[in-house]
């Protein structure tokens, strides 16, 4: 297989080569979490289907639904050759990343397919409806009502976070189905909602960095049918928790691509050459040297660290699944930290911001600073991620 | 394409599942605890039996009686080694014949090593000295010509397990340039020795005065380049100490999170409290990060000894310092007052940290040789 990865690595770079877009004038989103304008919309969901077409994407997702039916290794080497170059990301993130995997699992044969490959060619959005507004870390105290009605349910409640909600064909939405259920988890149901229901409302919400790009929905009586249904009536805890375990990274199956821009340390390492403090490139400064040399151990830990998750003889024997768990949790805190400190490097011009002619450039680290908040309350806050490993991981005791 | 991160083949493994299961079974605590107060911290018969099973040759052509594996393959038992306190003399044996093996001759080596990694004999090194630099070129040391032999003037520090040791690798500036003696200890008779007070008591440091000691013209070790000799020995002191360090902060976790499960207050295991369970879940990462590290170290060593593994020894051990710092630190902590006693096996590891992060580098040591490296 080395042999066919080789070749496959070459091949990639090569179409990379030929058919990366080139960066449009208007402003991209960094990540998944903030697209907001049609154009943005439009660019980023060319280039899904670009790759999609070209054979790269669900690679390793069965062929009968539209995907490939490769050994997982291929779509990881397309994923390192779409970092290498810094290509855009694949904005439908919660199909081909959370709900994509959950449906190929746990779905009906008639749920893959009518759902996967409109998932895979970015013709079918989705968004995801888990987050309320009075229960976010608290997921399973989730309130929003299904009631059955002949063969659809009445959906009645709300929704916030909604990423790329206001664009969304489809939603992946936890609701209860049974209020008296003998505990909170058992009452809950899962739905792959469609969003042109009669009675969904849609309000987009302004976010720290001043964009947009996820909402509040509102359900009031909005009917959709009733095989939208996964599992059985009452599975939808465990449906929801499948889905957080691709959304953390803990498990395996994503589609493939980046949910993101990537930030590296050689970003900034290049950004502390250009700025100045005190009348030399920043990067001369030996107390901003040894805090990117720290980064840079950081990330070639974390590297390190989920290339040893393969190497099963080299996991810890008491927590096997440590790297899995601690991706999420650790990754996106490191990447606040370092896109703070891209921040604090320039020194008196750290204020300028995405608009001000004279910010560095263009006022990105700033507001990566502050979408890197996404990533660290999104999916489970650290705080929450924290709790998660300190008692399924460690054992340690419920507080 | 780089090449990858990690690897590991299923010889390394079927090893580190031995080293593990020895260690364990060799090393409880009390087995430490008794240690402490012994001449030479270590069982000769453990020693023996590490011997026979082949692992202090691990790093060395099977031409000297080795396995011809690199030294990358050394970090499951450092690890295992540092996870149970276990002191032996592998540390001081294995650079002793790293050294000989980088700077000797066929003829010396040939002399040396067989013994060595048989564990029939000891050797340990006196490199570092009272000025306290980790780079070992840096030599107050002297040995100037004389009949027959050389005559070294100038004081080792930290010469691990001298008391045992049967060889002594020693350093020193000759004619202005670095070299290196391999020397049988008789020879060190008119030398003056003592035990070092220091703060990990599983271990045994020596203080090594060469007031005008000869040694034979034939101990010089006359075999390769010594600068590159010595900047392997560095690395390669580094690297172990890496995967002690991780080892022990893993040791220092596992004690602790115990722990944590069964010491209660206020009618809840101490365990249940976030300000106890976040804290964990951080040592925990970053111990992960070290063994990733570590292993990652492992695999550049073993590829090609080049400027990538110069980062990745240097990275590990800066990390495995850090980690090492806040396990032990929080161990000692989370254990309440009992932390606070000597009886504690917290207190084991805390003073472990204080030599294992000094030896071989500090962070602040190898953070200062990446800037050029990796900026």
């Amino acid at each position: 297989m080395e042999d066919a990865l080789q070749a496959l690595r070459k091949e990639v770079a090569g179409w990379l080569a030929r058919n990366l877009p080139p960066r449009p004038a208007f402003k991209l989103p960094q990540s998944f979490l903030e697209v907001e304008s049609q154009e943005q919309l439009d660019y980023l969901r060319d280039w899904q289907k670009k790759v999609y077409e070209a054979g790269y994407l669900g690679m390793a997702w069965p062929a009968e639904y539209g995907g490939r039916g490769l050994p997982p290794e291929h779509q990881d080497v397309v994923n390192e050759e779409l970092a290498r170059v810094k290509a855009p990301f694949m904005f439908n993130t919660i199909g081909l990343f959370w709900a994509g995997p959950t449906i190929l699992r746990l779905g009906t044969e008639a749920q893959k397919q009518r759902y996967i490959k409109g998932i895979l060619s970015g013709d079918d959005i989705w968004c995801q409806g888990f987050s309320e507004p009075d229960h976010g870390s608290d997921l399973g105290n989730a309130q929003t009502r299904a009631r059955r009605q002949g063969d659809s349910y009445l959906i009645e409640g709300r929704k916030i976070w909604t990423t790329l909600g206001h664009f969304a064909k489809y939603m992946i939405l936890l609701a209860r189905t049974n209020p008296e259920a003998p505990n909170k988890y058992a009452g809950l149901s899962f739905f792959l909602a469609p969003m042109d229901a009669p009675g969904i409302t849609v309000r987009p919400i302004r976010k720290i960095t001043g964009e947009y790009g996820f909402n509040e929905v509102t359900f009031d009586a909005a009917r959709i049918p009733a095989d939208t249904l996964v599992g059985e009536e009452g599975q939808g805890w465990q449906v929801a928790m499948a889905v957080l375990a691709f959304e953390r990274g803990v498990e395996r199956g994503q589609a493939g691509g980046m949910v993101s821009f990537p930030l590296t340390v050689a970003d900034v390492a290049a950004l502390a050459r250009q700025v100045h403090r005190d009348g030399h490139p920043a990067i001369e400064d030996p107390l901003i040297a040894d805090r990117l040399v720290q980064f840079f151990i950081e990330e070639r830990a974390f590297r390190a660290n989920m290339a040893r998750a393969h190497h099963e003889r080299l996991l810890t024997p008491s927590r096997p699944f440590a790297p899995m768990f601690m991706g999420k949790l650790y990754g996106s805190e490191l990447m606040k930290r370092l896109a703070d400190f891209a921040v604090t490097i320039q020194g008196a011009n750290a204020p300028l911001y995405l608009g001000e002619p004279s910010a560095i450039e263009g006022g990105e680290w700033q507001r990566s600073a502050m979408n890197a908040y996404g990533a660290t309350i999104g999916g489970g806050t650290t705080e929450v991620q924290h709790n998660i490993i300190g008692e399924r991981l460690l054992g340690l005791p419920k507080g | 394409m780089s090449q990858p991160l990690i690897q590991w083949n299923d010889e390394q493994a079927m090893l580190a599942d031995a080293a593990w299961d020895f260690v364990r079974a060799k090393f409880p605590m009390e087995t430490v605890r008794r240690l402490l107060e012994s001449r030479d911290g270590f069982e000769h018969a453990t020693w023996q039996e590490m011997g026979a099973m082949g692992w202090l040759g691990i790093a060395l052509p099977e031409a000297y009686g080795g396995s011809g594996l690199g030294l990358g393959s050394l970090a499951c038992i450092m690890e295992a080694m540092g996870q149970h306190l276990c002191a032996t003399p592998f540390l001081p044996s294995t650079l002793a014949m790293q050294a000989i093996l980088a700077a000797g001759s066929a003829a010396q080596r040939q002399a040396l090593l067989p013994d060595l990694a048989s564990g029939q004999r000891i050797a340990t090194v006196a490199f570092t000295e009272p000025h306290g630099s980790w780079e070992l070129r840096q030599l107050d040391t002297v040995a100037t010509m004389a009949k027959d032999g050389y005559v070294l003037q100038g004081t080792k520090r930290f010469v691990l397990d001298y008391a045992a040791a049967d060889v002594v690798v020693v350093s020193a500036q000759c004619q202005d340039m670095p070299a290196l003696f391999a020397v049988e200890k008789a020879a060190f008779a008119t030398a003056s020795s003592r035990r070092e007070i220091v703060t990990d008591e599983t271990r045994r440091c020596y203080e090594l005065k060469l007031d005008g000691v000869c040694v034979d013209s034939a101990c010089r070790l006359l075999g390769g380049d010594i600068s590159q000799a010595m900047r392997h020995l560095e690395l390669a002191g580094a690297f172990l100490m890496a995967a002690d360090l991780v080892g022990a902060a893993n040791g220092a976790f596992e004690l602790t999170l115990d722990y944590a499960k069964t010491r209660k207050q206020f009618g809840h295991p101490i365990g249940s409290y976030q300000a106890i369970k976040h804290p964990l879940v951080d040592a925990m990462m970053g111990i992960e990060l070290g063994r990733a590290l570590v292993y990652h170290a492992a695999t550049f060593l073993d590829a090609s000894e080049d400027r990538q593994a110069e980062v990745a020894v240097r990275m590990a051990k800066a990390h495995a310092n850090d980690i090492m710092a806040f396990m032990a630190d929080r161990a000692v902590q989370f254990h309440g007052g009992m932390g606070f006693t000597y009886d504690c096996h917290a207190a084991l590891f805390y003073r472990h940290s204080m030599w294992a992060r000094h030896t071989y580098g500090d962070a602040i040591h190898h953070r200062r040789h990446l800037a050029p490296l990796v900026l």
